[in-house]
């Protein structure tokens, strides 16, 4: 008789760990509470009731075993109620996972080119922009490259059919020749934008690539004027521990004409076998010079009165040295593993 | 160009350090961009700019290089020139266009041995990167490369007739060429020409008939100065580009032809051992040469480099350059050597000066300069706020190439406005894009395939057609959307795709941003689905179209998924932006009122917003769709909607008593209006 109570009072014991541990809830504590101890029908009140009908033999054992049990469960209570009431099940655990929410990038031909204006735009320029279709007068005539100018081989031209001397620009120069036919000196402007060359694409050469060319045409402009803003641009994009160096170079819109080379950005000049310099220790990033007189005289500006400088850079290759990109095509393929390495 | 080095040395007492002579050699312009050793000696692959031909030469980079250190030994030039006015024989060269040819130096030697060079000589000619051919051709070669002017030589017996014509060719005439490629002539062709028959396209190559070989006994030697626009077309028809064409098209020196020749007959003589029987030599110089003069102030230099170069500097370096200078007390009279044809004005001088000075002594300044006209570009700014709003609710900008393939661009305009390109790189890239969405689905395409599932992007560019004949160049912005849009995550136990609502309502949220209204209208586009196809609209004016394409085209590009696409004019949008003056806001509280209704399913939100609008009573400020419904229990031709409506005044606390009076009479008035059932 005993025994099967005490069986009886186990099971009852058991289910009740159970159950209670799985309470997470003051509501369902409640409930639990209720089911256990109710005054009408709980489990363990049941138990008390029925001790009546019990022999007295029995009746101070059984009592004793049932007692023992409402205290467990009653301490057991309080215990959950306690830790509900405190902040452990409250808690939030932190270190879950976040959502998946998306993440846009924007490309990083937009972010080098921003911040290529942005130095220009403190330095007093003003951005322009031109016409990617354009004439072949704009884009090399007016620039002193006449037809039969063997620079225009360097420049293998994209020719728009159906229109005559109609041609995707080669470099965003005819923007220059626009402005200068609209506006008197001073002239401070830079002209961002993309440029087409009938390239087949590989590591180094996309037939779309972006440029930024700047231009300055004021009185008494000269030499060492385009070198101090090429310097303070290049201090101011790369850091101050870049040195610059001119040499001279070609170009039929300018003359005198420099190439403009920049300590390498990698190994410093100091790697023999650095990949990104070859060991030379320089970097050739810019063309510039003086506008060439010839220029400015197709554009109605006087070459006695005024002079000016211009430059031009291309944006992926200053954004391949700057983030050591291997190959000029991904910036074209628009891989997003690609895109969201630049935040 | 190669630059042997040693050979160089023959000229000049330079180090020949590898790494000093490239450094040397870039300081004054000419870019080394290779290093090749041949046979053990150092070679230099050297870019030479087209303004440069003089440089096309050993003896003219060696003079620069003396100028540049004017101190080191230099040895100029020095032949015997053969002077002789000979014409033991009856022989004529006649020109037919001065123009095209303004001197020809014509020599016949005769009774000569052709073998081949000895080893010193074929290795010097392999250091130029050239082919031993044989002991004569071999000659020129060497002229070629160490003074720059192209030579010729013929076999004198297999050309016809005592005479040499240089002329324009005539249709029907053509001639095989020392590469055995045959080619037919015309008028735009300069030839030489025997009695008969051209014998060499002028300045570019040779024909094959009338080559040395080692049979040749008698020689025929040309050294002329030819047009370079003439060389330059016909080269480019030919598609041909050899030494001689390259130097003639840049500008040969017109003075060197007969110092040339005498240095053809000297090598030729070493070879013979014997003294050469020359018995013709003429020199056709039919346009007198005129020097350029160039005046230069003295004080130019310094005020157009910005730095201080003394005079003395500029008349050293100008005189090692070879021009002569007429010292006119504050000013020079330059005259400019004929090997430098790139020498025009004043600036040309000074880039000479600071060239060999040193571009490294120039000073850094910055030009007090003040651009008067600035103006912000709006459509700067505008792009600027588009783009930084769009990356930050998850769309990436990409940018693509402009070109799409003829079919690409078909599905996008039913007329055929678009512009084509005459020498495109390939089929696929034939066309200027007239929208930006091809790029967008190339893109996607690629995503997908490396398993990204949710692809969202953007681009700002152009797109071009023609309009009225005329070509046009748009910016526009456009988007897309396709894939998952929602992850699966821990919490939620879902995901979700995009779905043509979701993307409307991303796009939109620019027109939020920027308090713009819009509207979409029903218009079937051929690149839409029918039922997803819209116009989008701000005022009556028409910016762009949203939709979701087409089956045809997103499985053009391989895309399984519906993708959601936006096109939109950027100048029409940057017309909307106002600038807004600051408002206060309403302090007093809201009251809300919930009204739930059936309405016939055919009437679109927008005609029910409209009604709301007209009807709205002066209190109400705001009103939101909670909730929709179409299904069980109501109607078929019912759906039903749940709206909130908001009142509050501008000047007081609204009683409870007022807003009910307000919002009953505005619901009664909607249900009459659109013949509502209230629920």
């Amino acid at each position: 008789m005993i025994d099967e109570l005490k069986k009886e009072i186990e099971k009852v014991r058991k289910d009740f760990l159970k159950e209670i541990d799985q309470v997470l809830s003051k509501e369902n504590l409640k409930k639990l509470r209720d089911k256990y101890t109710s005054r009408k029908n709980g489990i363990v009140t049941e138990f008390m009731h029925n001790l009546k009908k019990l022999s007295k033999e029995y009746k101070p054992i059984a009592g004793k075993i049932i007692n023992e049990l409402k205290l467990n469960i009653e301490n057991k209570f309080k215990e959950v109620e306690k830790s509900i009431n405190s902040k452990v099940y409250k808690k939030v655990d932190y270190s879950l996972p976040d959502f998946d929410f998306s993440v846009g990038f924007s490309h990083i031909l937009s972010d080098i080119g921003t911040e290529i204006e942005d130095i220009f735009l403190n330095l007093g320029y003003e951005i322009a922009y031109g016409f990617e279709v354009e004439s072949e007068y704009n884009n090399f005539t007016a620039l002193n490259i006449a037809e039969h100018h063997p620079a225009r081989d360097e420049h293998d031209t994209f020719f728009i059919k159906d229109f005559e001397n109609t041609i995707l620009r080669t470099h965003t120069s005819p923007v220059q020749i626009r402005y200068m036919n609209e506006h008197k000196p001073p002239i401070k402007i830079i002209s961002p934008g993309k440029v087409f060359r009938k390239d087949e694409p590989d590591a180094t050469h996309t037939p779309v690539f972006n440029q930024v060319e700047g231009l300055l045409v004021d009185k008494n402009i000269n030499f060492s004027h385009l070198k101090g803003t090429l310097e303070s641009f290049i201090k101011s994009f790369f850091g101050g521990n870049i040195d610059l160096r001119f040499r001279p170079g070609y170009f039929p819109f300018t003359e005198p004409s420099a190439e403009v080379d920049i300590s390498c950005v990698l190994c410093f000049g100091k790697d023999p076998d650095c990949k990104i310099c070859k060991g030379t220790g320089w970097l050739e990033i810019l063309g510039s010079g003086m506008v060439h007189p010839k220029v400015l005289l197709n554009c109605n500006i006087n070459p006695e009165e005024y002079s000016g400088f211009a430059f031009g850079m291309g944006v992926e290759r200053i954004a391949m040295l700057k983030y050591g990109i291997p190959d000029i095509r991904m910036f074209y393929d628009n891989d997003i593993r690609f895109l969201s390495q630049f935040g | 160009m190669r630059v042997n080095i040693e050979y160089l040395k023959k000229f000049i007492d330079v180090d020949t350090d590898k790494l000093k002579m490239k450094n040397l050699l870039n300081s004054i312009g000419i870019e080394v961009s290779e290093l090749i050793c041949c046979d053990g000696k150092d070679i230099f692959d050297v870019e030479i700019t087209p303004n440069r031909p003089d440089w096309l030469s050993h003896y003219g980079i060696a003079r620069d290089i003396h100028s540049k250190l004017s101190e080191i030994r230099f040895s100029p030039f020095k032949i015997a020139e053969v002077h002789l006015d000979k014409k033991n024989e009856d022989f004529s060269i006649n020109i037919e266009d001065k123009n095209d040819c303004a001197r020809y130096t014509g020599c016949i030697v005769r009774d000569i041995n052709v073998n081949e060079s000895s080893k010193e000589v074929k290795n010097l000619i392999k250091s130029f990167g050239l082919r031993p051919i044989n002991s004569i051709v071999d000659i020129s070669n060497i002229v070629l490369m160490t003074i720059g002017q192209p030579i010729h030589i013929f076999d004198l017996d297999k050309l016809s007739g005592n005479e040499i014509n240089i002329r324009r060719a005539i249709k029907g005439e053509s001639l095989e060429l020392l590469d055995e490629q045959k080619i037919s002539l015309n008028n735009e062709f300069l030839v030489i020409c025997d009695k008969k028959n051209p014998a060499a396209i002028a300045g570019i190559m040779g024909g094959k008939a009338s080559g040395v070989t080692f049979e040749t006994k008698n020689i025929f030697i040309e050294s002329a100065y030819f047009n370079p626009i003439t060389i330059r077309r016909s080269a480019r028809k030919l598609g041909i580009k050899t030494d001689a064409s390259y130097i003639f098209e840049r500008g040969a020196d017109v003075l060197v032809t007969q110092k040339a020749v005498s240095f053809v007959l000297e090598m030729i003589k070493k070879t013979q051992k014997q003294e050469l029987n020359i018995t013709y030599y003429n020199d056709v110089f039919e346009k007198e040469f005129k020097p350029v003069f160039i005046e230069l102030y003295k004080d130019y230099p310094s005020a157009y480099t910005g730095i201080e170069i003394k005079n003395s500097i500029s008349e050293q370096i100008l005189k090692d350059l070879g021009f002569k200078l007429n010292d006119k007390v504050d000013k020079w009279i330059v005259e400019v050597p004929s090997y430098r044809v790139d020498i025009v004005n004043k600036q040309d001088l000074v880039e000479e000066i600071i060239r060999i000075y040193g571009y490294d002594k120039l000073d850094s300044k910055l030009p007090y300069s003040f651009n008067e006209n600035f103006i912000t570009n709006n459509e700067r700014q505008l792009i600027k706020k588009i783009r930084n709003h769009f990356i930050s609710i998850g769309f990436n900008e990409v940018v693509n190439y402009i070109f799409h393939s003829y079919e690409e661009n078909k599905f996008f305009s039913d007329r055929e406005n678009f512009l084509e390109i005459r020498n495109p790189i390939g089929r696929d890239f034939s066309t200027l894009r007239n929208s930006l969405i091809p790029g967008l689905l190339k893109n996607t395409a690629l995503n997908f395939n490396n398993s990204i599932k949710r692809v969202s992007l953007f681009e700002f560019g152009k797109r071009f057609y023609v309009e009225n004949g005329k070509i046009k160049e748009e910016n526009i912005l456009s988007l897309s959307s396709s894939g998952i849009y929602l992850a699966l995550n821990w919490k939620d136990k879902f995901e979700k795709d995009f779905d043509f609502y979701i993307f409307k309502s991303l796009f939109s949220t620019i027109f939020k941003k920027f308090h713009i209204e819009f509207k979409l209208e029903k218009r079937d586009f051929p690149h839409f689905k029918g039922e997803c196809s819209y116009l989008v609209k701000i005022d009556e004016h028409e910016i762009g179209y949203i939709g979701s394409l087409k089956k045809e085209i997103i499985d053009f590009y391989k895309i399984d998924k519906p993708v959601f696409v936006v096109e939109v004019q950027l100048s029409k949008i940057s017309k909307y932006i106002k600038k807004n003056s600051f408002k206060m806001w309403n302090k007093f509280p809201f009251s809300k009122r919930d009204f739930s209704f059936l309405i016939d399913k055919n009437i679109e939100y927008y005609e029910l917003e409209s009604v709301i609008k007209e009807l709205k009573p002066e209190t109400m400020e705001k009103y939101e769709l909670f909730d929709l419904y179409k299904g069980d229990n109501i109607p078929g031709s019912k759906i039903s909607l749940s709206m909130a409506f908001y009142y509050r005044s501008k000047k007081r606390t609204l009683t409870n008593d007022e807003i009910n009076d307000t919002h009953v009479k505005f619901i009664e008035k909607l249900i009459e209006r659109l013949d509502l059932i209230q629920r």
